[in-house]
């Protein structure tokens, strides 16, 4: 047997327990959690692909620390649910960094065909696509956060590393250039 | 300027518990309106990406978290082996720049104090026991480098 082998099999033997945390607890966390941390991404980053893959690696990180020497202490739902949004907002900027914005591009085949069936729910989503494609990537999170999650300023700064005044002035920014953005699809509808 | 009740609206309207002072303050605030607006459609997308989309499934999630733990146990097990290796590689160079410096001063006929038989075995037998270690060390590492014959 190799040292890789017998790293790998001591690892893997506790394959049911993943940094204090066992299987069928964090499928209970997972389900309650990760679908609107998933739309936040796919909205944020503007790909399902790099959702899934920023989603999987929030999660990474989250088991990670949850029993590792700095280990979390106890959170109730809220605390986790706010912590999860800001590993994913971090992961989020560090893509950015690396990669720039250049991102959008995979919805638009997927939500194509949607159009055609026009359904009211299909044409808001088209709209928020578009609204989100024109604007920042700082905007879209902050709309988000606070328009779809319902988070306060004090929460949506703990997220973003911002401070609340500016989130403040940010959040009234987006608002106003969506609100552009959106209007003139809001008349035609009408 | 942006109004202080912003965030209070969109969650009464979440919730669906408005106070009435709320309520009076929303129907004549136009930031308010505009906000509840957006909001509003913010959701329809959302409830609209949960329904027709779905995030990977928990068991492929875990099943990462999992091949990330071994990894990096892995890495940590190999620091060791690591520092083995360089710590290795030094006593080497100094034992060579020892041995070329004292044979150069044997050369010239001159035998130095710390040259004695003695020591001359004791460094012998240090560097034959640091040669084992080393090979030791790099057999069982490159052995794991190999893909399985099995």
């Amino acid at each position: 047997m190799t040292l890789a082998d017998t790293i790998a099999n001591y690892a893997g033997s506790a394959t049911r327990e993943v940094s204090g945390i066992d299987e069928d607890a964090f499928r209970a966390l997972y389900d309650r959690t990760a679908r609107p941390l998933w739309v936040y991404l796919v909205r944020a980053s503007g790909s399902r692909d790099l959702a899934d893959d920023l989603l999987q690696e929030t999660y990474c990180r989250f088991l990670s620390r949850y029993g590792g020497r700095s280990a979390l202490p106890p959170m109730d739902e809220a605390a986790t649910r706010s912590y999860l949004f800001r590993i994913a907002t971090y992961l989020l900027h560090d893509r950015w960094r690396q990669g720039g914005n250049a991102v959008e591009v995979d919805i638009e085949a997927v939500e194509a065909a949607e159009v055609s069936t026009a359904e009211p729910a299909s044409v808001a989503h088209i709209d928020v696509r578009r609204v989100m494609d024109s604007l920042k990537p700082r905007q879209r999170q902050i709309l988000w956060l606070a328009y779809v999650e319902g988070m306060n300023h004090a929460e949506i700064a703990a997220i973003t590393g911002l401070g609340a005044l500016s989130i403040r002035l940010l959040l009234f920014r987006a608002r106003r250039q969506a609100a552009t953005l959106l209007r003139p699809e809001e008349n035609r509808k009408g | 300027m942006p109004c202080a009740f912003e965030i209070e609206t969109i969650r009464a309207s979440q919730t669906g518990s408005a106070s009435p002072e709320l309520l009076r303050h929303q129907q004549g605030c136009p930031h308010c309106g505009e906000a509840l607006q957006i909001a509003r459609i913010f959701h329809q997308d959302a409830e609209y990406l949960s329904e027709h989309a779905a995030p990977p499934p928990a068991a492929q999630v875990w099943a990462a978290a999992g091949r990330r733990r071994r990894a990096i146990a892995l890495e940590r097990a190999t620091i060791l082996l690591r520092v083995l290796k360089a710590s290795g590689l030094v006593y080497a160079a100094v034992f060579i720049l020892w041995a070329a410096h004292a044979l150069a001063n044997l050369h010239e006929g001159f035998v130095p104090p710390v040259l004695d038989g003695k020591a001359l075995n004791a460094s012998l037998e240090g560097a034959v026991l640091a040669a084992l270690c080393v090979g030791i060390g790099l057999c069982y590492t490159l052995r794991g480098d190999r893909p399985p014959t099995r």
